[in-house]
């Protein structure tokens, strides 16, 4: 074992009487199995290619601690500012909120819901109904194949996160807010999100990712998502952390019933180190994703963005639209894959990646791969890397208008038609606040 | 208002302008006219402020200050327009967000306040029925997918909504049908006012008939090689530009 790796083993027997689940069999297997797995694999290096641009030689080597469910999360000041900055609860109508510090949810969230739907703690379900997890944990994706390291790493040391079930033909509107305050040493929580949406079921769920910009910190995040047939999420996920903070973000969804549509829309700002997955699983006729996303980085972050869309079965759709503006030091990652199963015929797929880059030092790798095996389908695919139009930019300028305000409408127009494709108007305000 | 004298620029180490010298007063409309190539286009973009043209000798001043160390957004601000020849499309900003933050922007350098939007609405569309624009097109990103008609109109309704004191319009004319043509010489004559100053670049003679010059300048291989009045374009329709453009060589 890689010196680096013992430290995990440490954390878990240190922590594996307290971890959420335990006392059950199958789960206290489930963690074991998952940490023996990552013990051997341990961090990939970049001659993995799945990895190739994206070193994880800083996380490897710092020493990060679990962070630790003991006394109730402190609301300080700067913790409220943090959290009101975040919130939408103002802005979007019927929307439930909740809370989460540092891996546990604030004792009294606004639950004056309509009880349409449960949400639960994953820790409280973990912990007294772990039967009731069967059905929604590792039931996406098969890890065996799809073996990220931190997914697995999650299987061991998950802590908390969400239990979402929306019944046949209801609906909801939540948004979660997960939010890091670290303690004295550089700690990781590790969040599983499960959602399940039942038959003719339509939900809008945000996820909030946010920190303060002073604070170092890891986040492992998990979403899985089942859409039954004719179920319709739209998901979004603000990665706003510190710019000192690791995140790991994956997002699993299953569409293995027909008819179901799953919009995502990414927005990746926060960060020193981070990586984004989102793979789709689209295994019934006649299913649709969306994957749209928008990274906008500075200074010396690394923001990693990797998709994949598996059609597995007729006359699904796809559409992926990844747009990001890079600056200063910063290097970013674009990874999408579509891939056509030979049963998956009439699939349409269309995909792109369009990249700005402000300065001469910043940099992108961008791979959009397509692997077609069916004989009837439309898959188009593309990428691009370019900087501001100095035409435009001269035009603007000619107009009044400041250098620095001309580039800045310049770099927000480029980002115009990802953040119109959200279905929110106060979230794209929102959006376009943060940037 | 505005005084030439003795330009040169050049652009990668290629002089284009060689020794123009020019004087515009108030409430003056002159034509630069001349073949391609001759300059024309350069010295409207010179005025502007375009970074990639070099000045290599010569001054410019403007309203007795030299224009030459100002930003394109600084002599914006002091009341000059450059008309585009080839408008930009900018896909994500809408028409009507340009035109009040430009609007806005030379508010501020007067000490004024920013403009309410419904006033500012109104007086855009106002300007909009002098040029005959489309009022749909104020919501619609800046120049994208206008025809080159509707381009060169929404150019000359910027012009009329800044109101600047210096108006250079390069080839505003080029590629327009005689309806849209007769539509923009209406828009620039609304302009026209004691204290303000018009330079027209062109190729052709047409756009005179609607937009009378006090002044015509024939460029070549530029040089001015000949000014006269409005007369002077009715002779070059009629023998070309050879026999001027002779002198410059």
């Amino acid at each position: 074992m890689i010196i680096s790796l013992q430290q995990y083993q440490t954390i878990y027997h240190n922590f594996c009487a307290k971890l959420p689940g335990n006392q059950t069999t199958w789960i206290k297997e489930l963690r074991e199995q998952a940490l023996a797995d990552f013990l051997q694999t341990g961090f990939p290096t970049t001659r993995n290619e799945e990895w190739r641009y994206t070193s994880l030689r800083q996380v490897e080597q710092a020493n990060i601690q679990l962070t630790e469910n003991t006394s109730p999360p402190l609301l300080t000041e700067r913790n409220n500012a943090l959290l009101q900055k975040a919130s939408c609860q103002n802005q979007l109508e019927h929307l439930l909120e909740w809370v989460c510090i540092n891996g546990q949810w604030l004792s009294s969230p606004t639950t004056n819901h309509s009880s349409t739907y449960s949400i639960q703690p994953l820790a409280e379900l973990l912990n007294h109904q772990p039967e009731c997890l069967v059905p929604l944990l590792n039931q996406t994706f098969d890890l065996a194949k799809h073996s990220n390291p931190f997914t697995i790493l999650n299987n061991a040391l998950m802590q908390n996160g969400v239990v979402i079930q929306v019944p046949e033909n209801q609906t909801a509107m939540i948004h979660l807010i997960f939010l890091t305050t670290p303690t004295a040493t550089l700690q990781a929580s590790h969040l599983r999100n499960l959602i399940m949406l039942g038959k003719n079921a339509k939900a809008t769920i945000i996820e909030s990712y946010v920190g303060d910009d002073t604070d170092n910190y890891l986040t492992n995040t998990v979403t899985e998502i089942q859409l039954k047939e004719n179920a319709t999420l739209t998901h979004y996920k603000f990665q706003n952390e510190s710019k000192k903070a690791f995140h790991f973000g994956t997002v699993y969804v299953k569409q293995a019933e027909p008819n179901s549509q799953f919009a995502s829309h990414v927005i990746s700002l926060g960060g020193l180190l981070s990586r984004s997955d989102t793979h789709a699983l689209l295994d019934a006729p006649m299913t649709h994703c969306l994957l749209n996303g928008l990274y906008n980085l500075s200074g010396n972050q690394h923001m990693d963005h990797h998709t994949s869309i598996h059609h597995l079965k007729p006359q699904g759709t796809s559409q992926e639209f990844y747009k990001g503006i890079l600056d200063g030091n910063a290097h970013g990652v674009f990874n999408g894959k579509v891939l056509v199963y030979q049963d998956a015929q009439k699939t349409n797929s269309q995909q792109s990646n369009q990249n700005l880059l402000l300065s001469e030092t910043a940099e992108i790798d961008t791979k959009p791969q397509l692997e077609i095996l069916a004989d009837d389908v439309r898959c188009v695919h593309g990428a691009t890397v370019g900087q501001l139009d100095e035409e435009s930019l001269f035009y603007l300028r000619s107009r009044g208008l400041e250098k620095l305000a001309a580039r800045r409408i310049l770099t927000e127009a480029f980002l115009y038609d990802v953040i119109n494709r959200m279905p929110h108007p106060a979230l794209r305000e929102q959006v376009k606040q943060c940037l | 208002m505005l005084q030439i004298e003795n330009l040169h620029t050049s652009v990668e180490n290629k002089e284009i302008l060689k020794g123009i010298s020019l004087s515009v007063n108030k409430g003056e409309v002159h034509a630069i006219m001349g073949p391609n190539g001759s300059g024309k286009s350069t010295l409207a973009n010179v005025l502007a402020g375009r970074e990639i043209y070099q000045v290599t000798q010569g001054s410019i001043l403007y309203q007795g200050e030299s224009l030459l160390d100002l930003a394109p957004e600084e002599r914006a601000r002091k009341g000059i327009f450059l008309a585009f020849q080839y408008p930009v499309e900018i896909p994500g900003v809408s028409n009507i967000y340009l035109l009040k933050a430009a609007f806005n922007a030379l508010r501020k350098t007067r000490g004024l306040p920013e403009v309410d939007a419904m006033e500012f609405l109104n007086l855009v569309k106002a300007k909009m029925e002098l040029v005959q624009m489309d009022p749909d097109l104020l919501y619609r990103s800046v120049n994208e997918g206008f025809s080159g008609g509707e381009k060169k109109r929404n150019e000359i309704l910027q012009m009329l909504v800044l109101e600047p004191a210096l108006a250079i319009l390069d080839e505003t004319d080029s590629g327009l049908d005689i309806d849209a043509l007769k539509i923009v010489a209406h828009g620039v004559n609304a302009l026209k006012s004691p204290d303000k100053a018009i330079i027209l670049v062109t190729h052709y003679q047409r756009l005179l008939d609607y937009i009378v010059p006090d002044y015509v300048h024939v460029l070549a291989h530029g040089r001015i090689v000949k000014s006269g009045n409005a007369q002077l374009a009715h002779e070059l329709e009629k023998h070309g530009y050879s026999d001027v453009s002779k002198v410059g060589e």
